[in-house]
C-alpha cells in the first residue's frame, strides 16, 4: 500500500485496487475517518454513510479477490450532494433544516449506477438549501453552515454543490457528484481548486434528484483531474426510462493520449472583463499555455437577452417545483433569512414570459451550436472572482454589471463544460478556467482539459495543511 | 444547482439599467421609471400579496417588490425581441405509451 491514497486520482487508485495493493475496505476506512474528522472543518458533510460503505467495500473486496474486477471505480469511495435520494433510512435533506429527516425508499439512478460499477457511497454532502432555489444572497444558507473552501477557512466553497467541492478538495473523498442548474458545479470547482464536469443536459439521469428547474438541471462529477471526470461520466451517463429527458446517445470515454493533438479554441470577446485581478491574470496566462496546443480565435454569440431568458425559465420552473414547500410555510424554517421569503415573488413571473423565454432559448441554442461547431471548446474564466469571504453579500459584490454569457448560454443551451484549476491568487486561493463544448461533445472538452492539465500542475496542488492530515 | 451571484432578482438587474435608475436603486428607491411599468410592478406584486401577503412583513415585501421589478425588466428584454409565429418553444412533447 502506498503512503497515502489521499489526493490520488481515481485512475491511480483504481490500479492499486485492481492490483490488490490496496483493498476497498482499507480505502473505505481511510476516507470514512477523514469525512468524520475533517468534514466538520469545512461544513462539507451532512451524513457519513459508514455502515453502507463498509458493507459495499467488503463486497468489493470479495469480488476482487475472486477475480471479478468491475473497472476503475471498483472499490473507490465517493460522496453525493444531498439532493440525491438514498434508500435504507439515510436522510436526503436538500440542505434544508425543515427536511433534515426526509427519507426515500429508493436510490437515485446515479447512485445505483455508481454502486453497480463498484464505487462505494461514503457520504451525503452538504449543499446550499434547496440548491439555492430560494434565492440566497450569502454563503450561510444551509443548515450545515456555510460551505468552506479547504484553501482558507474564512472563504466560501462556492455553491450550491458546496460539500461536493470542499470534500473533493480536502481529500475526504476521491470524487463527488454535484448538480448544476446555473453554475453550481463550475462555482465550487473553481473556489475549491478541483476539476468539475457539467455534462450535456440529458446526458445523466436525474431520477431521484431534487428538481429545481426541470429544463436546466444537470448532474456531474467533481474530481481531482479531467481524466477522472471522464471515468465517472462513462459510468453515470446513459438513457434512463425513469428520466424521460435522458438522451439515447451513448457516451464512451475516449481517454486516448492527447500527446501531439492540436485543438481549436474560441474565446468570447470581453469574457474576462470585470473579473478580479487574479482570475484575469491566470486566465491570460492559461491562454498563453493553451497557445502551445491550440489555435485560439475570438468569437461572439448573437445579441440575445441571455440572462433574462435563463432566469425567467429558472424562476418560473422553481416556482412550480417548490410549490408545495412554499405553500406549506416551510420556508420560514430555512437558514438564510432571505430564503424565508425569496420564493414568494416567483408567482409574479408571467406564463407568456416563460413561453417567450423558451422560444428565445431555441434561437440561443441554434446560435450557440453554429458558433461552437467550429471549435473543440470555448475557453473562459470559470467564475468572475476568487472565493469570497464567508460574510460576503453577493449583491454587493458587483462586477460592474458583468454578464456571464458562458454561464447563461452554456446552461440555457444545455452544453457541457469542465472547470479546471488555473492558478492561485496572491492570497493563495484557487482560480479556474472552463472549457465549454458543443452538445454531446464531452470527449472534446475532456481532451482539451487533459491537454491543459498535462502542461500545468495546478490540479496537483492541494491545501498544504491537509497534505499531512 | 444554482449559484445566485448574478441573479435576475433585485440589484443585479438594476446594474444593467441606465445610470440614473441604478442610482435610484442604491438609494433604495424603485429601479424603474414610467407609470406603465410601475403599474405593472404593482399589479404583479398584487398577486404576491394576494397569495402570500400575510406571511410577509414590510421589509420582506420591499425585497419582493425589487424582485418583481427585476421580472418586469426581464419581460421588457424578452418582449423586445420579435419572433416569427412559427418559432416554437425549446421543448419537445413526446406522446406517451407505457410500452415505448
Amino acid at each position: 500500500m502506498p503512503d497515502s491514497p489521499v489526493f490520488m486520482s481515481i485512475r491511480d487508485l483504481g490500479r492499486l485496487v485492481r492490483d490488490r495493493e490496496v483493498s476497498p475496505v482499507q480505502l473505505a476506512e481511510i476516507f470514512l475517518a477523514r469525512l468524520e474528522n475533517l468534514g466538520p472543518d469545512y461544513n462539507a458533510v451532512v451524513t457519513v454513510t459508514g455502515e453502507r460503505a463498509m458493507q459495499q467495500a467488503r463486497r468489493c473486496e470479495q469480488e476482487i479477490a475472486s477475480g471479478r474486477y468491475r473497472g476503475p471505480l471498483h472499490g473507490i469511495p465517493f460522496g453525493v450532494k444531498d439532493l440525491l435520494a438514498t434508500s435504507g433510512g439515510i436522510p436526503t435533506t436538500w440542505g434544508a433544516a425543515p427536511l433534515r429527516n426526509q427519507t426515500f425508499d429508493y436510490d437515485a439512478t446515479v447512485i445505483r449506477k455508481l454502486e453497480a460499477a463498484g464505487a462505494v457511497l461514503a457520504a451525503k454532502l452538504a449543499m446550499v438549501e434547496l440548491a439555492g432555489g430560494a434565492g440566497y444572497w450569502q454563503p450561510d444558507a444551509s443548515f450545515t453552515g456555510p460551505g468552506i473552501t479547504p484553501w482558507d477557512k474564512t472563504r466560501w466553497s462556492g455553491g450550491s454543490s458546496t460539500g461536493s467541492g470542499a470534500a473533493t478538495a480536502a481529500g475526504l473523498v476521491p470524487f463527488a457528484i454535484g448538480s448544476e442548474t446555473m453554475g453550481s458545479i463550475m462555482s465550487p470547482s473553481s473556489n475549491c481548486g478541483v476539476t468539475g464536469l457539467r455534462p450535456t443536459y440529458g446526458r445523466v439521469s436525474r431520477y431521484g434528484a431534487m428538481a429545481l428547474s426541470w429544463t436546466l438541471d444537470k448532474l456531474g462529477p467533481l474530481c481531482l483531474t479531467a481524466d477522472d471526470c471522464g471515468l465517472v461520466l462513462e459510468v453515470i451517463a446513459g438513457p434512463d426510462p425513469k428520466d424521460p429527458t435522458t438522451t439515447k446517445r451513448t457516451f464512451s470515454y475516449d481517454d486516448a493520449d492527447v500527446g501531439s493533438r492540436r485543438f481549436r479554441l474560441g474565446v468570447l470577446e470581453d469574457v474576462a472583463d470585470n473579473t478580479d485581478r487574479a482570475t484575469r491574470h491566470n486566465f491570460e496566462r492559461a491562454l498563453e499555455t493553451l497557445g502551445e496546443v491550440a489555435e485560439i480565435e475570438e468569437v461572439s454569440f448573437s445579441d440575445l437577452p441571455h440572462e433574462a431568458i435563463n432566469y425567467t425559465i429558472l424562476f418560473a420552473e422553481a416556482s412550480s417545483a417548490f410549490d408545495e414547500i412554499v405553500d406549506s410555510g416551510m420556508l420560514g424554517e430555512l437558514t438564510a433569512p432571505e430564503d424565508r421569503f425569496g420564493s414568494y415573488s416567483r408567482v409574479a413571473v408571467l406564463a407568456k414570459d416563460y413561453i417567450k423565454a423558451m422560444r428565445l432559448r431555441r434561437l440561443m441554442a441554434e446560435n450557440a451550436d453554429e458558433v461552437m461547431s467550429r471549435f473543440d471548446a470555448l475557453v473562459g474564466p470559470s467564475r468572475a472572482g476568487i472565493a469570497p469571504p464567508l460574510h460576503q453579500d453577493f449583491r454587493k459584490a458587483s462586477r460592474g454589471g458583468r454578464k456571464d454569457v458562458m454561464l447563461s448560454v452554456g446552461n440555457g443551451a444545455g452544453l457541457p463544460a469542465i472547470s479546471v484549476p488555473s492558478g492561485f491568487s496572491s492570497e493563495g486561493l484557487p482560480t479556474g478556467i472552463q472549457f465549454m463544448g458543443r452538445a454531446y461533445e464531452e470527449n472534446a472538452i475532456l481532451a482539451v482539459a487533459r491537454s491543459y492539465q498535462s502542461l500545468t500542475d495546478w490540479h496537483q496542488r492541494h491545501p498544504p495543511d491537509l497534505l499531512s492530515s | 444547482m444554482w449559484e445566485l451571484s448574478d441573479s435576475l432578482e433585485g440589484s443585479q438587474y438594476s446594474r444593467k439599467l441606465k445610470p440614473d435608475i441604478s442610482r435610484r436603486a442604491k438609494q433604495g428607491k424603485s429601479i424603474l421609471n414610467g407609470e406603465a411599468i410601475e403599474r405593472e410592478v404593482d399589479q404583479r406584486l398584487g398577486v404576491v400579496k394576494a397569495l402570500y401577503g400575510d406571511r410577509l412583513d414590510d421589509q420582506q415585501l420591499e425585497e419582493v417588490r425589487r424582485a418583481v421589478e427585476g421580472f418586469v425588466v426581464a419581460s421588457r428584454e424578452l418582449r423586445a425581441v420579435k419572433l416569427d409565429n412559427g418559432i416554437e418553444p425549446f421543448s419537445v412533447v413526446t406522446p406517451y405509451r407505457e410500452d415505448g
